[in-house]
């Protein structure tokens, strides 16, 4: 750490501690809970076809993390130091993705397999898994290190382009240990997202670990499930400790960074980069998009096809989402604030990685077993507690505390020490310090979090299937799979576009800001 | 500042929580929105009995009662196939309906024990790309399904519950050994594997696979056809020929079960079960209520004789899929 840079105080660690209680440690005890009620095992032969699936799962992950990260670290460059026509846009078209729901790019690809390649032909397994959570998740890096770039100070980079230094050493010298942090996030996001998901895999038939889990719950073996997911869990502790060392030392940045002019694009890069950006928000937005429009036309053509409203719908995605995001931010600030200045208590932001890497459902189980457990021993009504919608928020926490942090924590890294050394010598009080100082430094970084886990929140499905029913809530998600479930395309096909267009404005509202 | 402010008054106002009072009767619905949203105000309006419905996928709505146990807030349990009323009549959380329900309704949609009942049926049938696979070529049988001719050209959906539904069937029809060689048989000649049944339908008429292996009104929901994808049945009595049941049950202590019970009476009744069967494509319980025009009615078709009660439980066909590598 650098010097000058003040430690935690006793009360923001605290809070972070119990931050993480709420998020992490609750829905634990409440699978806990669930295993002490109707104790479950894993029989040897269960364990060991188990293990193929795990391995999968792992390989799956961290192929996805690499190739996410280099993907997104390089959309994020070509945005942030490159100058060539339609820049700004198409920065933002490979963006898109965000938006959409894994399982639906992942039916949309094998129908572009179908329509560019013909019917024979077919990707799928792994390798098509790995190729759509690429897309998805790429764009998360973008965001998340593009943030780190815009932090950057010039004087660095441009001291070094004087002294002759060539791209690649730029790169490797100057900007990476910048940036570092960020795609160390970055890589974590993206496994952590490959790990727990289900849609995309299920839809491509790539069996990992995630389809005993689902299987086991939908046999009402919960106590499996969480085993399984303990299983899961375990096994991505190794990387996410090393991640965490990865990280690197922090290095601090300047106050009011000035970005280096943006170099001009030679013919050749400037291609590579409006391809990248056209492949990833034309694979992964403009291809569904498209499959979308398509569903509709055709149920226009149809006379008795019918579109529901989508009015409810929308004004309950926008109220979770923005209340979920709000919760999980004012969560994760004390906890990113604890792991980024007190190297000693890093091992709180494992925590948040962990509880991200695990399934929707059954971390929205956990939650449910700990409102069961308050009822039965506490005597708080279950029925109130769940329809409150507070669980659903706390459950949004768990699920996107990793994605909150990530972008938060970066921007801790970045405040200028000397700016706190100042408000230090001039007798500033903390308080203040942290109003006139901190908070406007921090406002970029908390903008990204928040539009980070609001768009998170706006395609989530099973924490708001369990945890919203109850709140009487009802999604653009939701609604996309229950109407494609039930093959009503049309329908499915309008609340896919207005959930593709409520991401674009929000991501428009946030990259508004300098 | 504009953006902040505009979202939080959308919040505002999306948060209307509902509030319901002490005869609210909730329903866990694994039926589908889509399928029954409608269908569940209507009964609210009509029978006058305050509803709330929570949807989800059946079997994880089971979960979730199971584990609720006795602070379920389920008073009607709605689900997408009766096998899943198993686990929950093991452990004595359904109540027993009143014995008048079942008049007039068909024997299979009827439980014995009174459980549950059966409100309407999906037919087990082949999706069939109608250009790539003429009439004469199609399937006589089920079995024909594991020669690789067909086989190869197959999508089927395991994960999915109707599949296990009817491969639970098939070990009733079968037996266990003949069942597992038979998906072996078919798994080696490498069907395309889907997680559910409406991309199938999808993957028919897009010409991916020739046939799939699904129920037969996803083709109807889907308004894919016009006669791209049609849905072919087995030989008369054939084990292809399954009626997957959907139904509904009442939770044991629940202290809402007269209006409980009033909406599954008004589900039955016959204007009901006529509009239902008219715009859900389904095969209505009630006898003597006709079918949707456009779907084959089960007389001609002919059922393969099988017993409700070996739909009952999944567990075992489940365990065999997981043995073969399906799971």
């Amino acid at each position: 750490m650098s010097i000058g840079v003040r430690p935690p105080s006793a009360r923001t660690v605290a809070l972070a501690f119990v931050a993480v209680g709420v998020v992490v440690v609750w829905p634990a005890l409440g699978l806990g809970y669930g295993l002490f009620r109707a104790p479950a095992a894993l029989t040897s032969a269960e364990l060991w076809s188990a293990l193929p699936l795990l391995r999968d799962s792992l390989l799956l992950s961290v192929a996805v993390a690499v190739s996410a990260t280099l993907l997104g670290g390089w959309l994020a460059w070509i945005a942030e130091r490159l100058r060539y026509p339609g820049r700004s846009a198409l920065a933002l078209f490979a963006l898109l993705p965000l938006a959409t729901p894994s399982y639906l790019l992942a039916a949309t690809f094998e129908r572009a397999q179908v329509m560019l390649l013909g019917p024979s032909y077919s990707l799928r397994g792994l390798v098509a898994a790995w190729l759509v959570l690429t897309l998805v998740t790429a764009p998360v890096v973008q965001l998340v290190v593009a943030s780190a770039l815009q932090r950057s100070s010039a004087n660095e980079e441009e001291a070094a382009r004087s002294l002759g230094a060539s791209r690649v050493a730029l790169l490797r010298s100057v900007v990476l240990p910048r940036v570092q942090a960020g795609m160390v996030f970055g890589f974590v996001l993206s496994f952590v997202y490959a790990l727990s998901d289900f849609g995309a895999v299920a839809v491509l038939d790539a069996p990992v670990l995630t389809f005993r889990l689902y299987q086991a719950v939908a046999s009402h073996q919960l106590g499996q499930a969480t085993l399984y997911g303990l299983l899961l869990s375990i096994a991505a502790v190794p990387l996410l400790l090393l991640a965490g060392r990865l990280r690197g030392k922090a290095r601090a940045g300047v106050a009011n960074p000035r970005a280096p002019a943006r170099l001009p694009a030679g013919t050749v890069e400037a291609g590579l980069a409006v391809g990248t950006q056209l492949m990833v928000g034309g694979l992964g937005t403009l291809l569904p998009l498209v499959e979308l429009a398509r569903w509709v036309a055709r149920g226009l053509t149809q006379p008795d096809a019918t579109f529901a409203s989508l009015g409810i719908p929308a004004l309950h995605t926008v109220g979770a989402s923005f209340f979920g995001a709000v919760l999980t931010l004012l969560l994760a600030l004390p906890v990113t604030w604890v792991a980024a200045r007190a190297p000693r208590l890093s091992g709180i932001r494992q925590a948040g990685w962990i509880a991200s890497a695990l399934p929707g459902p059954l971390l929205a189980f956990g939650w449910l077993l700990c409102a069961l457990w308050a009822g039965t021993y506490l005597g708080l009504p279950y029925g109130v507690v769940m329809s409150s919608g507070l669980l659903l928020l706390l459950g949004y926490a768990t699920r996107f505390l990793a994605e909150a942090a990530a972008p938060l924590e970066a921007g801790i890294l970045h405040l200028d020490p000397r700016q706190e050394a100042a408000a230090r010598s001039l007798g500033a009080p903390r308080s203040r310090w942290l109003l006139r100082v901190v908070a406007p430094a921090l406002t970029p970084a908390t903008g990204g979090a928040f539009v980070l886990v609001f768009i998170a929140i706006l395609k989530e499905l099973p924490v708001t299937l369990l945890l919203g029913g109850p709140a009487g809530l009802s999604t653009l998600a939701f609604r996309v799979f229950d109407r494609y479930n039930e093959a009503m395309f049309h329908d499915a096909g309008l609340a896919g576009l207005i959930l593709l267009a409520t991401t674009l404005t929000a991501l428009l509202f946030t990259l508004e800001r300098p | 500042m504009r953006a902040i402010r505009l979202m939080l008054l959308l919040s505002l106002a999306a948060c209307t929580t509902l509030f319901s009072d002490e005869s609210t009767v909730t329903i866990y619905s694994g039926r589908g929105e889509a399928l029954v949203g409608e269908l569940l105000a209507r009964a609210s309006r009509e029978t006058g009995v305050p509803l709330r419905v929570q949807y989800g996928s059946t079997p994880e709505l089971v979960t979730r009662m199971v584990v609720e146990a006795d602070q379920t807030q389920a008073d009607l349990l709605f689900a997408q196939e009766i096998t899943h009323f198993q686990p929950l009549v093991r452990r004595g959380m359904l109540a027993r309906l009143p014995d008048d329900l079942s008049e007039g309704l068909d024997p299979r949609f009827i439980d014995q024990a009174h459980h549950w009942v059966g409100t309407s049926g999906r037919l087990r049938v082949l999706a069939v790309n109608a250009e790539s696979v003429p009439p004469d070529a199609r399937p006589r049988s089920l079995r024909d399904l594991a020669q690789p001719e067909y086989a190869s050209k197959l999508a089927w959906a395991p994960q999915n519950a109707a599949f296990q539904a009817h491969v639970s069937a098939l070990r009733a029809l079968w037996g266990h050994d003949e069942t597992a060689r038979w998906l072996r048989q078919v798994h080696a000649s490498g069907p395309r594997t889907f997680p559910k049944n409406a991309p199938i339908v999808q993957a028919v008429a897009d010409g991916v696979v020739q046939m799939g292996w699904v129920n037969h009104y996803y083709l109807h929901q889907s308004r894919i056809s016009n006669g791209a994808v049609v849905n072919h049945s087995f030989a008369e009595g054939d084990a292809g020929n399954v009626l997957l049941v959907a139904g509904i049950a009442v939770r044991e202590g629940s202290p809402r079960v007269e209006g409980a019970t009033r909406i599954v009476r008004w589900l039955l009744s016959e204007a009901v079960q006529e509009s239902v069967a008219q715009s859900s494509w389904e095969y209505p319980a009630r006898l003597g209520v006709p079918t949707h025009p456009d779907v084959a009615p089960l007389d001609p078709i002919g059922l393969a004789d099988l017993d409700p009660d070996h739909l009952s439980d999944l567990a075992p066909a489940r365990a065999m899929l997981r043995e073969l590598g399906l799971l």
